[in-house]
C-alpha cells in the first residue's frame, strides 16, 4: 500500500518497519485524491443547504419580504467569512499550531473564564436564554466555546503526538484532564450540550491514538453504569427534558404542548416532508402555522428535513459522511502524528454534533443546544467550522515529503 | 480469524482504528436515517396532517332557535339576537400582563431561572413588564372601538366587576374566617398570632369568581360580535426586552387576550303581557255596574309556551343523542362530517352534531319550549378558514323550524283576563253562598280562586285556549321560583289544564247515560224515580243532593219518575246512582274509558295527567259500591280540565273520537267511533240544554236576592252544558302532613272518603283545623256552544278549584269566554 500520490500502487513503502497491505479498490482510488477535497465540498454544500433553508425560515417570518431574507444574508456573509477564514487557516503551515497550541488553549479558557467573571458589563457579556456563552464585538458576537473545540483538539494533538503512555490506563489520565477543563468551564456557562461534546471527540482522538481499546471500554462501562447516579445532580429543566423524552418513547403526548412542544413541533414538520419533501411554497406555509422555536439555529434540521424529506435526509448525512472521510483519508494519508489526530479530531466534532442535533431533532435525544456543523445560522460556529476545514485541508497539503516513521503504529490493539 | 483478515488487510493500526471510528459513525448515522425514516416514511402521513391541521382554523357560528306562533300565525315567542362579551378576570384586573411578562422572564432566562432570588426574578419581570401593559391598555381601546363603547365605560364595566368581585370575595373570607375562629374556639384552641395567621391564609383563597371571565360589554349587534370574533383570531408578537436577543426574545401573544364573546340572545315572548278591556256589562248582577276595565294580564299562555334555562344538562345531550338515534334524517342532516379540530363530546364516525348542547346554550325548560325542543332548535354553523390562503368557507346554521300552535293568543288572553282576579269572578263572592252558607270555610270572600278553562274545537279538536291560573310572567317566574314548589294551594308551576286530577263530578251524567245504554243497561225510554236516597233502608248514604238540602225528591219536584232528559237537567244523582250501578266496575269503568280517563293526548307542552280509575288507570281494586259513586264522577275517579272538554266533543260528534291537539302541523288523526247509541246521545245533548236552558236545570240562572238571571245570555247561540260541584280532597300544609298532596294527579286526590252525596254544596262544614289549607268542592261547569239551530262548535271546560257552587262560580266564567269567543270571530 502506499501513501503517496505519485506512487504506483502495491509498492510497500521501503522505510516502514510495518507490514504493509493493499487497500480495497475503491478506497485506494479515494485515495488518490486529496481527500481533503471531500471535506470542503461537502463543507460547501452543507453551508449553501444551510443558508437556502434558513432563507426559507425567513420566507416564514411573519411580514417576510421578497429576496434573501435578514438571517440568511448575515449567514451568507458568515460564509463568506468562514472560506477566508479557511483559506487564512491553510497559508501557515500548521505544524507551526502544535508549538503554540498550549499557549492557545490558555487564551481559550481565559476568554471563557471571562465569560464567567460576575461583573462583565452585559453590553459586552449579553445572557442570551440565561446563558454566557457570547461576547459581543459590535455587529459581530463570538462564541468562546467554538473556538475551544478547535484549541481542545490542537491542544490533545499536541500532547498525544509523540507519546505512548496513553496506551496504560493510567496514562489516559492526561488527556482526560485537557477535556476536563473546557467541559467544567462551558458546563458553567451553562452549555451543557456543547460542553458533552468534548467527550465523544476525547475517546475518538484516543481511539486514533492506539489507546487500549479495552481501556476506553471499561471506561464507558463505568461512565454507563454510574450515570443514573449523576441524574440528580441534574438542573430541574433538565429533568425535564428527559422524562419528556421518556414520554415521547412510550407515545405519550400529554406534554406536547408543554415540555415535548419545541420536539413535537420539531418531528411534525419532518413528518411532514415525507419521502421526497415538500414544494418550496408549501413548506414556508407550514412553517408559518406549526411555530418552532429555534428552528434557524438547533432546529433547522427540522426545515431541512421538512424540505427534502427523507431522501434530504439521505443526502445530508452523506455529504457529511464525506466530510468525515475525507478528514479521514488525509488522516491516513499524512504520517506526521499531528496532523493525523488534528483531522480525527475535527472529524469527530462534525459527527458528534451532527448525530446530537439531528438526534435531538428527531425525537432520539433530548433537546440541548446544539448546532448543526456548517447548516445552522450562527457566525462562531460557521467560521469555527471553516476553520476546521481549512485546518484539514492544510494538513492534506502539508504531508512529509520523505517517507517518515508511521505513527500511532503499534502492536496490539 | 475475522481479527487476522482484517489485520491482513489493513496492516497499519491507524487505519484500522479510523475504519473502527467509521464504522462506528456510520452505525450511529444508520441509527439516525432509521428514525427519519420512521418519522417520515411510516408517520408522515399522520404527521402531516397533523402539521396542516393548523393551517385552519374552525369556528362554530350561532343558529337561531324556531319561533312558536300562534294559530294566526302570530310570533309567541322568538329569539332576539345578541351577544354579550366577557373578559378573563386577570385581562379586568390588569393582572395578566403580570402573569405573561413572569412567564415570557421564565422562559427567556430560563436556564438561570432556578438560581436567581425572589428579588432578581422580580425585577427581570419588572423589565419585561411594561410591554405587557402597553399591550393591555391598546387591546382596551380596540376592545371598547369594537363593541361600540367609549374607554371610559368599558373601564366603568370593569371596574364594577372588580368591586363586586372584591366585595363577594371579602365576604366569603369574612364568613369562613369567622367560621374557623368558632370552630377553633370550639375545639377550646387559644388564639395566637400564630393560629390567627394559619387561618388568614387559609381563608384569603381567591374565589370562583377570580377565575371566570366577566360580562363587560351587552347586547353587541350581530355584526360587531362578527368583527370582533375575527379579530380573536389574531395575534401580535411582543419583544419585551428590547435591548436583549435570543431565540425566544419574542412572545406571540392574542392580540385581545381573554376576550370572549358570548351569545347572549334573548327569548323574546311579545304577547307575554297584555291589557284586556274588560266590559262588566254582561256580568253578573253584582259586578255589572261597574266601568269597563282595563286588565294586565302578565304570563300569557306561559304553561302553554313553558320558558327556558341557560344551563345545559347531560341529560340534555343524551335526549339529543336519542332524538337523533330514533330520526336518522335529523341524524343526517344534523352531522358535520368533515368537523375536523372541532371540540365537541359527540364526536363519532358520523361527525358532529351541529346541534349538541354546549355550555351557555339555552334549553326549553317547560311546555311547547321543553316540548317542541327538537323542532325549534338550529343547528350551528361551521366557519373554516384556510390561514395561508386567508379564504373562508362557511356552513351556514340551520335555524330551528317554526312551531305553530292552535291557541289563539287574542282569544287566551281574553279568557285569562276573565279568570283573572281583577274581574272578579275568580274571586270568592259573598253571592257564591249557598243557603247563605261560605262554600268553603278555607276560603273568606275576597280569595283569589285558582283554576283553568279549556276551549276546544269541536270539528279539529284544536285547542284553542288553555288557560291555568295562576299564570306568571317569566320574570315573576325567575324571582319566586325556590317558593313554588311550596306552594302547595297555587301549584304556579302546574298546567292544572292537562296536569292535575280533578274529581269530574256531575259533568259526566250524560257521559254516563251513553255508556249505560251502549252497554245495554238502560234503555232510553225507561224513567226511574228519585227515592231521595239509592238504598232505602239508608238514608244517610247515596243521597241525592236535593233530598239533602231540601228533603224532597226530584220525582216530587217534577210529579213523575225522571226520564234521562231531566235526570240531567236537575242533576239526579239517583237516577246515575242507579246507572252506575246497573254499569257495574267493568261498565263503568269501560265507559269512563271511552271518554278518555286513563289516557294522555301527547300534546308535548309538558307531563299530562292520564287521570284516575281505581288505583291507577285502569280500574284496580274498585266494588260495586265504587261504581255507584262513579256514576255521579265521584268516588275513585279523575280526570282533567282537558278530559272533560274533550268528553264534550266527542259527545257532540255523536261518539266519533278526534284527540286535541296543540300542533298545527300534527298530522289529522282519524276519527275513532265509539259505537255510541244515538238516541242515547241525542237524550244527553237534549238533558244538556235543558239543564242550561230550563228553570229547573242546574246550569240555567243565578239568582241574586231571589232575583234569578240566567247564567248565558250572549244572544244568538245555542249553550247546552252541564254542572259539577265535587268533592274535592283536602291540602293540608305540608309541615303537617307528612305526605304532603303531591304533584298534581298522583291520585291521592282520591283518597277523600267522605261522602259524596251531593250536588251543589257541601253541606258538612268542616271546621277548619290550622293547618287545613283547603277543604270543600271544585265548581265545574263544561259545555258545548254553537250557533243558534246549528250543531255545536266549542266546547269549553271550566273549573275552579275549591271554589263549591259549580253554576255560580264557573257558570259566569263559561258565560264570559262565550262573549270572548264572539269577540274574537269564533261564533
Amino acid at each position: 500500500m502506499r501513501w503517496s500520490r505519485r506512487g504506483t500502487s502495491s509498492v510497500p513503502f521501503a522505510s516502514s518497519n510495518v507490514p504493509v497491505g493493499r487497500l480495497p479498490g475503491v478506497l485506494q482510488t479515494l485515495s488518490r485524491a486529496y481527500g481533503a477535497w471531500l471535506t470542503i465540498g461537502a463543507s460547501l454544500l452543507i453551508s449553501l443547504i444551510g443558508v437556502y433553508c434558513i432563507h426559507l425560515s425567513d420566507a416564514a417570518q411573519p411580514n417576510a419580504a421578497a429576496g434573501l431574507g435578514p438571517t440568511a444574508t448575515r449567514q451568507f456573509v458568515f460564509l463568506g467569512i468562514g472560506v477566508l477564514a479557511a483559506l487564512f487557516a491553510v497559508i501557515p503551515n500548521y505544524r507551526a499550531l502544535s508549538v503554540i497550541s498550549f499557549p492557545l488553549m490558555g487564551l481559550m479558557i481565559g476568554l471563557l473564564i471571562f465569560l464567567l467573571v460576575p461583573f462583565v458589563p452585559t453590553w459586552l457579556v449579553t445572557p442570551r436564554n440565561g446563558a454566557r456563552s457570547w461576547i459581543n464585538f459590535g455587529p459581530v458576537d463570538f462564541q468562546p466555546s467554538e473556538v475551544a473545540k478547535i484549541g481542545f483538539v490542537l491542544t490533545l494533538s499536541h500532547y498525544l503526538r509523540f507519546r505512548e503512555n496513553h496506551r496504560r490506563f493510567l496514562g489516559l489520565v492526561p488527556p482526560g484532564i485537557i477535556a476536563f477543563i473546557p467541559i467544567a468551564l462551558i458546563t458553567l456557562q451553562p452549555d451543557f450540550g456543547t460542553a458533552l461534546l468534548f467527550v465523544p471527540v476525547l475517546f475518538a482522538m484516543l481511539v486514533a491514538a492506539g489507546a487500549k481499546l479495552k481501556h476506553l471500554a471499561i471506561i464507558v462501562l463505568i461512565a454507563a453504569t454510574a450515570s443514573p447516579a449523576a441524574y440528580p445532580l441534574l438542573k430541574s429543566h433538565q429533568k425535564a427534558r428527559i422524562v419528556g423524552l421518556i414520554q415521547q418513547f412510550k407515545g405519550d403526548t400529554s406534554a406536547d404542548q408543554d415540555i415535548n412542544m419545541q420536539s413535537a413541533s420539531a418531528q411534525r414538520l419532518i413528518g411532514a416532508g415525507g419521502f421526497a419533501g415538500q414544494s418550496r411554497e408549501r413548506a414556508i406555509t407550514l412553517m408559518k402555522f406549526n411555530p418552532l422555536p429555534e428552528r434557524q439555529n438547533d432546529m433547522l434540521p427540522a426545515v431541512i428535513l421538512q424540505r427534502f424529506g427523507f431522501l434530504g435526509a439521505i443526502g445530508l448525512l452523506f455529504l457529511y459522511f464525506l466530510w468525515i472521510v475525507g478528514a479521514f483519508i488525509t488522516a491516513g494519508l499524512t504520517r506526521e502524528p499531528f496532523g493525523r489526530l488534528l483531522c480525527v479530531g475535527f472529524a469527530a466534532f462534525v459527527a458528534a454534533q451532527v448525530f446530537v442535533n439531528l438526534g435531538m431533532n428527531i425525537g432520539l435525544l433530548p433537546i440541548i443546544g446544539i448546532t448543526l456543523p456548517y447548516a445552522s445560522a450562527g457566525g462562531s460556529s460557521l467560521v469555527a467550522m471553516w476553520l476546521m476545514t481549512g485546518l484539514v485541508l492544510n494538513v492534506a497539503i502539508r504531508r512529509p515529503r520523505k517517507p517518515t516513521r508511521h505513527s500511532f503504529e503499534f502492536g496490539e490493539d | 480469524m475475522l481479527r487476522d483478515t482484517i489485520n491482513q488487510l489493513f496492516p497499519s493500526m491507524f487505519q484500522r482504528r479510523l475504519l473502527l471510528l467509521t464504522a462506528m459513525i456510520a452505525l450511529s448515522m444508520a441509527l439516525l436515517l432509521l428514525k427519519v425514516g420512521h418519522l417520515t416514511v411510516v408517520k408522515g402521513s399522520e404527521l402531516k396532517a397533523q402539521a396542516e391541521a393548523r393551517l385552519v382554523r374552525h369556528q362554530w357560528t350561532p343558529t337561531v332557535r324556531g319561533q312558536i306562533l300562534d294559530r294566526k300565525g302570530r310570533v309567541l315567542a322568538r329569539d332576539r339576537a345578541s351577544y354579550d362579551v366577557a373578559l378573563s378576570y386577570s385581562m379586568i384586573t390588569g393582572e395578566w400582563a403580570k402573569e405573561r411578562a413572569r412567564a415570557f422572564a421564565k422562559s427567556f432566562y430560563r436556564e438561570q431561572w432556578q438560581e436567581l432570588t425572589k428579588e432578581q426574578r422580580q425585577a427581570l419581570v419588572d423589565r419585561a413588564l411594561p410591554v405587557y401593559v402597553d399591550h393591555v391598555e391598546s387591546s382596551f381601546d380596540e376592545l371598547a372601538r369594537l363593541g361600540g363603547v367609549t374607554r371610559a365605560e368599558l373601564d366603568a364595566a370593569c371596574a364594577k366587576v372588580r368591586d363586586d368581585v372584591d366585595r363577594m370575595q371579602a365576604q366569603i373570607v369574612r364568613k369562613n374566617r369567622d367560621e374557623e375562629l368558632k370552630a377553633a374556639g370550639e375545639r377550646g384552641e387559644l388564639v395566637t398570632p400564630e393560629l390567627t395567621a394559619a387561618i388568614e391564609k387559609r381563608v384569603n383563597q381567591p374565589i370562583r369568581e377570580m377565575k371566570v371571565p366577566h360580562r363587560v360589554l351587552y347586547r353587541l349587534s350581530d355584526q360587531s360580535a362578527l368583527n370582533l370574533r375575527l379579530e380573536l383570531d389574531d395575534q401580535t408578537e411582543l419583544t419585551p426586552l428590547p435591548g436583549e436577543t435570543g431565540p425566544r426574545e419574542h412572545d406571540l401573544v392574542d392580540r385581545l387576550p381573554g376576550v370572549s364573546v358570548f351569545d347572549a340572545g334573548d327569548r323574546e315572548y311579545p304577547y307575554e303581557t297584555q291589557t284586556i278591556a274588560v266590559d262588566f256589562s254582561n256580568f253578573p248582577a253584582p259586578l255589572r255596574r261597574r266601568p269597563t276595565t282595563s286588565i294586565r294580564v302578565e304570563g300569557v299562555a306561559s304553561h302553554i309556551l313553558g320558558w327556558m334555562r341557560d344551563d345545559v344538562f347531560k341529560e340534555n345531550n343524551d335526549a339529543r343523542r336519542e332524538y337523533l338515534r330514533l330520526n336518522p334524517a335529523a341524524d343526517k342532516e344534523a352531522r358535520l362530517a368533515s368537523a375536523q379540530g372541532a371540540d365537541a363530546d359527540d364526536h363519532d364516525s358520523r361527525g358532529i352534531d351541529r346541534g349538541e348542547y354546549r355550555d351557555g346554550d339555552r334549553v326549553g325548560e317547560s311546555g311547547a319550549e321543553a316540548g317542541y325542543e327538537n323542532t325549534l332548535r338550529g343547528l350551528r354553523g361551521w366557519r373554516t378558514r384556510q390561514l395561508d390562503t386567508d379564504s373562508t368557507s362557511v356552513l351556514e346554521a340551520r335555524p330551528g323550524r317554526d312551531v305553530r300552535l292552535t291557541v289563539d293568543i287574542a282569544l287566551q288572553a281574553r279568557v285569562q283576563a276573565i279568570m283573572d282576579p281583577m274581574a272578579g269572578l275568580a274571586i270568592v263572592q259573598p253571592w257564591h253562598r249557598v243557603n247563605n252558607e261560605p262554600a268553603n270555610p278555607t276560603m273568606p270572600d275576597g280569595t283569589p280562586i285558582t283554576g283553568s278553562a279549556v276551549v276546544l274545537d269541536v270539528d279539529t279538536g284544536d285547542i284553542v285556549a288553555m288557560v291555568s291560573m295562576p299564570e306568571m310572567s317569566r320574570s315573576a317566574m325567575k324571582e319566586s321560583m325556590p317558593a313554588w314548589d311550596r306552594d302547595v294551594v297555587n301549584l304556579p308551576k302546574v298546567n292544572r289544564a292537562i296536569n292535575r286530577g280533578y274529581p269530574p263530578g256531575s259533568i259526566v251524567k250524560p257521559l254516563i247515560l251513553c255508556g249505560a245504554v251502549e252497554r245495554g243497561n238502560y234503555a232510553v225510554d225507561q224513567r226511574i224515580a228519585c227515592t231521595g236516597h239509592l238504598f232505602p233502608n239508608e238514608p244517610n248514604t247515596n243521597r241525592c243532593w236535593i233530598y239533602k238540602h231540601f228533603g224532597t225528591t226530584h220525582t216530587d219536584q217534577l210529579g213523575h219518575d225522571l226520564e234521562p232528559t231531566e235526570a240531567i237537567m236537575v242533576s239526579c244523582n239517583i237516577f246515575f246512582f242507579t246507572l252506575g250501578k246497573r254499569l257495574g266496575v267493568d261498565g263503568i269503568v269501560g265507559t269512563y274509558h271511552d271518554f278518555g280517563v286513563g289516557s294522555t293526548f301527547g300534546l308535548n307542552i309538558g307531563p299530562e295527567y292520564a287521570g284516575a280509575l281505581g288505583k291507577g288507570r285502569g280500574g284496580q281494586g274498585l266494588t260495586a259500591g265504587d261504581s255507584i259513586q262513579m256514576g255521579i264522577g265521584q268516588g275513585p275517579v279523575t280526570w282533567t280540565p282537558l278530559h272533560a272538554a274533550q268528553a264534550y266533543t266527542t259527545l257532540a260528534r255523536y261518539g266519533f273520537v278526534i284527540p286535541p291537539r296543540i300542533d298545527r302541523d300534527a298530522p289529522k288523526a282519524e276519527p275513532v267511533d265509539l259505537g255510541l247509541d244515538s238516541r242515547a246521545v241525542s237524550a244527553a245533548l237534549e238533558g244538556l240544554r235543558r239543564s242550561t236552558n230550563e228553570n229547573l236545570g242546574t246550569g240555567h240562572h243565578l239568582s241574586f236576592n231571589d232575583t234569578p238571571e240566567p247564567i248565558f245570555n250572549v244572544p244568538g247561540l245555542d249553550v247546552i252544558g252541564k254542572t259539577g260541584t265535587a268533592a274535592a280532597p283536602r291540602i293540608f300544609a305540608p309541615r303537617a302532613q307528612a305526605s304532603s298532596p303531591g304533584p298534581a294527579g298522583d291520585g291521592t286526590e282520591n283518597s277523600d272518603d267522605r261522602p259524596a252525596d251531593h250536588d251543589g254544596v257541601n253541606p258538612s262544614l268542616h271546621r277548619a283545623a290550622p293547618d287545613l289549607l283547603r277543604d270543600g268542592d271544585h265548581s265545574w261547569f263544561v259545555v258545548l256552544v254553537g250557533p243558534h239551530g246549528d250543531r255545536p262548535r266549542f266546547a269549553i271546560s271550566v273549573v275552579m278549584d275549591y271554589a263549591g257552587s259549580g253554576g255560580k262560580v264557573s257558570g259566569p266564567i263559561v258565560n264570559q269566554i262565550i262573549h270572548a269567543l264572539v269577540a274574537e270571530g269564533y261564533l
